[in-house]
């Protein structure tokens, strides 16, 4: 019998069973198709997959992004978000912000690492890692997903458009709505057609931050010079002249040149990258800088370093186009998803050899380039963050550099390449091994911490350099009081016994993993 | 698994409600629940499945020796044996790294740090078998004799990982024979809507301002800023726990069970006793009858025994001295209460009373949060206006304005509008014709437009379990 309860009953459990057939019947694929998406495999069951439990995150993992109508549903998420108050001014500020994950600068398009970890035999990357926040503990997914990213770059459409036309596209948008486009989206402020994270960092954090520099100056030997290079975001230079969000960087860029030792050689990045803000210094769409950008970087560093920096007419200019970076994947922001880059790239004009090591078998050593002309958009540099990558030119000055970066010093690590006879790249995030034994192997006359403003004022992200420069013993009392003079090609250091690979120390508390 | 996840309510759910309903006979859908329950409880963590059976199968196993035990001796062994062995798992996977800390830090010794992580819901059903024990040995209820039956009362994954603590007492009866009523599933279903609901729209989004000031570096945070932060997590807490419990009950419903309320509106409270009896009721009583009464109630000791209630009701929050402190907090408050400030908070105004639990309450959370006392201190100082921070900024003032909806919404959903709703509605609709089915048809769509917003916010978050699952 048809009773009101009964239809009641039946009417919502049916409701939920209709959408997992949707899921099962592969609705949701086709969804996903329509949007140009990677889209999550179904994980495979093992033994070990279910007893670690990965396989039924990647059940969960499927189920999301499989989601009938999911694009729709999202729309429909930030409506609903948007519409919990009042507007004020034309800023419009979505709820979410608490996405430290992009702070996590791992996460970049068309890394090769995902090749790379695939040939390595490795379960590749969901699209979570963009929106998990990384632990308080710094959780480095190196034994979970890697760091590629998500989103390969879109695949063309029909009818290709260039960055002229997407960036006019944008404006005559933003006319309509009189006032310039000015509005934050989860955290990320757009103005015009740039999405740009908003930098929050204190001068407490500025402070600590240039401690763990000086920290590292006390653990090498005195002759060994070390830079430090904190570069700013886009929000410093991109937005209007005195808006009250572009200062927050400048007078923290500005503490930490105040904290940091006299034997710490403190590269201006602010002012040579301000000299220049009417160039391409920042990705629209993606939250990097341009190789452009390191350029000016990487001037300012060679200045302070002695060596002479070749002109950017002096390289091979390259350029990929239709780059669209990470942003619209945080913000899904209606302009930022027309926004299609270049990506300029300079051969450098040496000869080198380089090495670098995959992210869970870090003893292994597998030959690679400093350029991955094949890789998408920003992963033209470098390929990915590997844990550790060592280069060998014919440059021949006897100076040999140790680079300590996350994945924004990647292009400045190109360049380097055209300065020094031998560069090693360490990613403070996933390198598992001992600085002082790279640096003993390599004889390092230089070491350059670089960083980005939004990383270096994070305790995560400070929390794991410290716990990479903990690695270099402090030098004993007898052994201070060599000569300050720097860059001493013939190092006293004793050569390695063990010419091969630095061992890689397995760290002693699991919280990195 | 989590409740608020679309493989939950999407996959899950249905499917075991079908393979339930499909099933005639009792003894297999007991079955049917227990592998259902299973499965959702080894979903991510797999190898705490072998604890609970082991655990479990002791208990059941006790319960029987304690009913056929011809000495109280014999009984008395047998419920020691269950009492080590509950409170064994909890004192090793719960509270030893918290012990050896201590122990250390006072004695300057180096013990190596037990490092488990915390099974979930352990803290729940250790509590449940441990009523179930002592229960039957005071001869409250008979033992379960069938071993799947109690599997059924221990594994149930309603109120597995999150409570409330289900007293076997309660479901005895719905284990051995239960009815599932239309109305009654209905109902279920529209309380499950409503704590997905809570969870999702209320308590996550809270949970946002909460990340944004409470885990800000508090020397860039203004006074303001601090106070909101605070206020957002009190919010938070309740929402997500209460929201974990509606849903709890929703499930209870619609496979014939009933579990008792777990939250009555403690933000309505006037007093920190009154809003013990309202908050986590399963907890309070849990301590009540297995603690407090025991220990001598308020026969004597009495505040010797309300401190060590409360004591131990903070230390089951988390094993870290600031949770200790926090129970300890309640527990003072309850004493001066139970001397004189209850009386006085009873002649005076309801606002001043009102006002006073409000501020208990949110100062406490305060103690819940940050497990470092430096931290807390910290941001008690910016809090109290003890540091140099400013009153407010516009940023503030965006903040707030663009969730003034959502914050008149949320803390007009701490009191109990919905039931005063619901009564005048009831009382309008009663007599109309057709008015069954008018009902019928808004609470569907009530049903719907809270599942659908709750679906659109899940797809859009990735990452969002129960505060809970913690403890």
């Amino acid at each position: 019998m048809i009773t009101p309860a009964r239809v009641e009953a039946i009417v919502m459990p049916i409701l939920l069973g209709m959408f997992g057939l949707f899921l099962v019947g592969g609705l949701g694929l086709q969804q996903a198709r329509d949007e140009n998406r990677t889209l999550e495999h179904f994980p495979s069951a093992s033994v070990e997959s279910v007893t670690n439990g990965t396989f039924m995150l990647g059940v969960e993992s499927y189920v999301g992004d499989h989601f009938p109508w999911r694009m729709n549903l999202l729309g429909a998420g930030d409506w609903i978000r948007a519409r919990g108050g009042l507007r004020l001014s034309d800023e419009v500020f979505y709820a979410a912000d608490a996405l430290d994950g992009l702070n996590d600068t791992s996460n970049w398009v068309g890394s090769a690492a995902r090749l790379d970890e695939a040939a390595d035999g490795d379960e590749n990357s969901t699209d979570k890692d963009l929106e998990e926040a990384p632990g308080e503990e710094g959780e480095v997914p190196v034994d979970g997903p890697q760091p590629s990213h998500p989103e390969t770059a879109p695949a063309p459409a029909a009818g290709s458009e260039d960055l002229a036309d997407s960036s006019k596209r944008a404006e005559k948008k933003s006319d309509k709505g009189k006032t310039a486009r000015l509005r934050i989206a989860r955290g990320i402020l757009i103005y015009k057609d740039r999405a740009m994270q908003v930098f929050g960092g204190s001068l407490r954090r500025a402070k600590q931050y240039a401690e763990l520099i000086n920290d590292l100056r006390t653990r090498v030997a005195p002759e060994i010079n070390v830079y430090s290079v904190v570069v700013p975001t886009a929000i410093s230079f991109m937005l209007p002249e005195g808006h009250p969000r572009s200062g927050k960087e400048r007078p923290f860029l500005d503490a930490i040149g105040l904290a940091l030792s006299p034997t710490v050689r403190h590269v201006d990045a602010f002012t040579s990258l301000q000299a220049h803000r009417d160039e391409p210094l920042y990705f629209k769409s993606d939250h990097h800088w341009t190789g452009r950008g390191a350029y000016y970087t990487y001037r300012a560093f060679c200045e302070r370093a002695g060596l002479v920096a070749p002109s950017l007419e002096d390289m091979e200019r390259r350029v990929k186009h239709r780059f669209q970076g990470s942003m619209f994947r945080y913000t899904r922001d209606e302009v930022i998803k027309t926004v299609r880059e270049d990506v300029e790239y300079w051969l450098p004009p040496v000869n080198y050899t380089a090495t670098r090591r995959p992210f869970k078998r870090q003893k292994k050593v597998v030959e690679t380039e400093f350029l991955q002309e094949k890789s998408k958009g920003y992963g033209v540099f470098l390929g990915a963050d590997w844990p550790l990558m060592e280069a060998e030119t014919d440059v021949g000055n006897g100076r040999r550099v140790l680079i300590i970066k996350n994945s924004y010093g990647n292009p400045l690590c190109v360049f380097l390449l055209s300065s020094f006879e031998r560069v090693v790249v360490v990613d403070y995030r996933y390198y598992e091994g001992r600085l002082d034994t790279l640096v003993e192997k390599h004889k390092i006359t230089d070491v350059l911490v670089m960083n980005v403003t939004l990383t270096a004022a994070s305790r995560n992200h400070q929390r794991q350099v410290e716990r990479l420069f903990e690695t270099i013993e402090l030098p004993s009392a007898d052994s201070a009081g060599s000569s300050p003079t720097p860059s001493v090609p013939e190092n006293p250091v004793q050569k390695p016994a063990d010419a091969g690979v630095a061992p890689p120390v397995p760290k002693s508390d699991g919280s990195s993993q | 698994m989590v409740f608020a996840s679309l493989f939950f309510l999407y996959v899950f759910l249905p499917l075991n409600l079908l393979v339930y309903f499909l099933v005639p006979k009792r003894v297999h859908r007991d079955i049917v629940l227990v592998l259902f329950s299973f499965i959702f409880y080894a979903w991510g963590e797999p190898i705490w499945l072998t604890l609970l059976l082991a655990s479990s199968t002791i208990d059941c196993a006790v319960g029987r020796a304690i009913e056929r035990a011809k000495t109280p001796t014999r009984k008395k062994l047998a419920l020691t044996v269950s009492l080590v062995s509950n409170l064994g798992l909890l004192a090793t996977f719960k509270y030893a790294g918290f012990v050896v800390g201590t122990v250390n830090s006072l004695t300057g010794l180096q013990f190596g740090l037990p490092s488990f992580a915390l099974p979930i819901g352990i803290s729940f059903y250790t509590f449940q078998t441990i009523s179930y024990v002592v229960d039957v040995y005071r001869g409250q209820v008979a033992a379960q004799h069938s071993y799947l039956k109690f599997m059924l009362f221990v594994s149930l994954y309603h109120q597995l990982v999150a409570g409330p603590i289900v007293r076997y007492s309660e479901i005895a009866e719905q284990i051995e024979n239960r009815v599932v009523r239309a109305n009654r599933f209905a109902h279920g279903f529209s309380r499950f809507c409503i704590g997905l609901f809570k969870k999702v729209y209320f308590a996550n989004l809270a949970g946002e301002l909460v990340t944004r000031y409470m885990d800000a570096d508090p020397s860039v945070l203004s006074v303001g800023e601090a106070w909101v932060g605070l206020l957002a997590f009190s919010l938070q807490i309740y929402f997500d726990f209460s929201g974990y419990s509606d849903m709890a009950i929703g499930l209870g419903m619609m496979f014939g069970f009933r579990y008792l309320e777990n939250f009555d509106h403690p933000y309505i409270s006037r007093s920190v006793s009154e809003f013990w009896r309202r908050w986590h009721i399963s907890l309070g009583t849990f301590f009540k009858d297995y603690v407090y009464i025991p220990l001598g109630g308020n026969r004597r000791h009495v505040i010797r025994n309300l401190l060590v209630v409360w004591g131990l009701t903070g230390l089951w929050h988390g094993a870290s001295w600031n949770f200790c402190l926090w129970g300890l907090y309640f527990g003072v408050l309850i004493v001066l209460e139970k001397l004189w400030l209850g009386r006085w908070l009873e002649r005076a105004p309801r606002v001043v009373s009102h006002v006073y639990l409000l501020t208990a309450v949110i100062l406490g959370w305060s103690l819940f949060y940050f497990t470092d006392f430096a931290e807390l201190s910290a941001y008690l100082q910016l809090l109290f206006g003890q540091t140099d921070a400013g009153l407010w900024t516009d940023d503030l003032t965006r903040t707030l304005s663009e969730r003034m909806f959502w914050i008149v919404a949320s803390l007009a959903a701490c009191a109990p509008i919905r039931s005063i709703f619901a009564t005048w509605w009831h009382g309008k609709t009663e007599h109309l014709r057709g008015g069954t089915w008018l009902n019928v048809g808004l609470r569907t769509a009530v049903n719907i437009a809270l599942l659908a917003i709750s679906t659109a916010l899940l797809v859009g978050s990735t990452y969002n379990p129960f505060l809970y699952f913690r403890f």
